[in-house]
């Protein structure tokens, strides 16, 4: 089955998904799938699910969780996702300064955790429905899903950075027109809010989002506010949006709650690592290599532990990634965008 | 004359608009005031058009993903697991929702 179409198209970013076929054992139910989770990526970037495993493993859910069961999914989920988030802070306090090798380190660490992370975000699709039909035979009272959520929290403050830009006499229409020749307060105000946001997005990394200014202009013209009088928005840091993998008792209902937020946060994990941990480390990687940052997007992360294909290899990837006019239309890829993302650190 | 398509009702409330049809991921952030926005998968990162749009559609099914815990907040109808909706319905068509039975309504361009 054919779960997301052409989702996926750069080289590395592909490589973190080749451990998809965890997923049974993720949740404690490796023995319903002796040959592993049928999941992959194909040629074209699309996402392929097992239907008859996904049932296999709706099937093997018990329906009434006992405590060891729920204690090993959850101390899994937590070990996995908690793993994700420090090895991306590690990242980015390493770059750009740390020693090099420290640096290669700590991105393919992180790529490893990336990897370990992808089976989630398909499992989200089927632990959720199972634990809420196990509230449904149980007792445990059910918690309210996480509030504010991820969306209604960026949401909440697009509309500060609105309010204090109508402030300081930039309407989001004035900002458009003139970016990026702005006042410099005003545009670390909006760069400031893009880098603390940079988990707000599509799923492929290179897909823009609330990282890059152009969109979050954008959506500055969607926000009906006034101003406010506000002093300036203060950034978030990583802390006040990353989610706490521990927040929640491991009980049934405790479960559910943290794989909703899981649900919420899955994209949010997984462009958070990209942009505050690995780009900073492949940026200042490349100049060690002597290849232009951008081309670290083309290899994959065996490739970047092990030893990198030669320069042909990585022109004929690249060629084929901008080729493919179906999948840059389809993430609104423009041709400047790898660059503007990794800098030019070398050329 | 209007056709209908049925999903599942997400979120509770009447909803009516010209549609805007999310082909794109990045599209989604440009809808306009009042619309209803008819998408494939909603992300968190679409939230804050969920101030604006006047009701959403949505093709993937579930009652916990993401549109429904957003719309939930934000108080806008929602229909969820309405298959092909972005392929039957373009930009502009009015739509009708009703966000407790399931229906999706739609009939022709936008004057």
């Amino acid at each position: 089955m054919k779960l997301r179409e052409r989702i996926i198209g750069l080289p590395l970013q592909r490589s973190v998904f080749d451990r998809l076929t965890t997923a049974g054992e993720l949740v404690g139910l490796g023995h319903a799938l002796p040959d592993g989770f049928r999941a992959d990526l194909d040629a074209t970037g699309s996402l392929h699910v097992s239907s008859e495993d996904a049932r296999a493993l709706r099937a093997a859910f018990p329906r009434r969780p006992g405590r060891g069961f729920v204690t090993a999914l959850e101390g899994t989920r937590r070990s996995v996702c908690a793993g994700l988030l420090e090895a991306t802070r590690a990242a980015e306090s390493l770059a750009p300064a740390g020693d090099d090798a420290d640096c290669r380190r700590a991105a393919i660490d992180l790529l490893a955790r990336l990897a370990d992370f992808m089976p989630y975000p398909i499992l989200t699709k089927i632990v959720p429905e199972l634990l809420l039909g196990a509230l449904d035979t149980d007792e445990s009272p059910i918690e309210a899903p996480p509030s504010p959520s991820p969306g209604l929290q960026l949401t909440l403050s697009l509309e500060r950075l609105a309010a204090w830009c109508a402030d300081a006499g930039w309407s989001a229409e004035r900002l458009a027109a003139a970016w990026p020749d702005v006042p410099p307060h005003v545009g670390s105000a909006v760069l400031s809010f893009c880098a603390a946001h940079s988990g707000f997005g599509p799923v492929a990394w290179e897909a823009p989002g609330f990282d890059s200014p152009e969109f979050t202009l954008r959506a500055l013209a969607g926000v009906a506010r006034p101003g406010s009088g506000e002093p300036p928005p203060p950034a978030p840091t990583f802390a006040d949006l990353a989610p706490d993998p521990h927040a929640h008792p491991m009980t049934t209902a405790g479960a559910l709650s943290a794989w909703l937020e899981l649900t919420d946060h899955q994209i949010w994990y997984v462009r958070t690592a990209f942009f505050r941990g690995l780009v900073p480390l492949l940026r200042s990687w490349a100049g060690e290599l002597s290849v232009a940052p951008r081309d670290m997007l083309f290899v994959t992360r065996h490739e970047l532990a092990g030893e990198l294909p030669d320069i042909q290899a990585i022109d004929e990837r690249r060629n084929a990634y901008w080729a493919d006019t179906g999948y840059l239309e389809r993430n609104s890829v423009a041709p400047h965008r790898l660059d503007a993302i990794l800098g030019d650190s070398y050329e | 004359m209007s056709e209908q398509l049925l999903g599942s009702g997400a979120v509770a409330g009447r909803a009516r608009g010209p549609a805007f049809v999310v082909r794109a991921e990045s599209e989604a952030v440009d809808a306009t005031s009042g619309s209803v926005v008819v998408v494939r998968v909603f992300h968190p990162y679409f939230a804050p058009v969920l101030r604006r749009v006047s009701g959403l559609v949505v093709e993937e099914g579930g009652l916990l993903q993401h549109a429904v815990i957003l719309a939930r907040e934000f108080a806008v109808p929602t229909v969820v697991g309405v298959r092909d909706a972005t392929a039957l319905i373009e930009t502009g068509m009015w739509v009708s929702l009703d966000g407790e039975t399931g229906t999706v309504e739609f009939d022709g361009l936008a004057q």
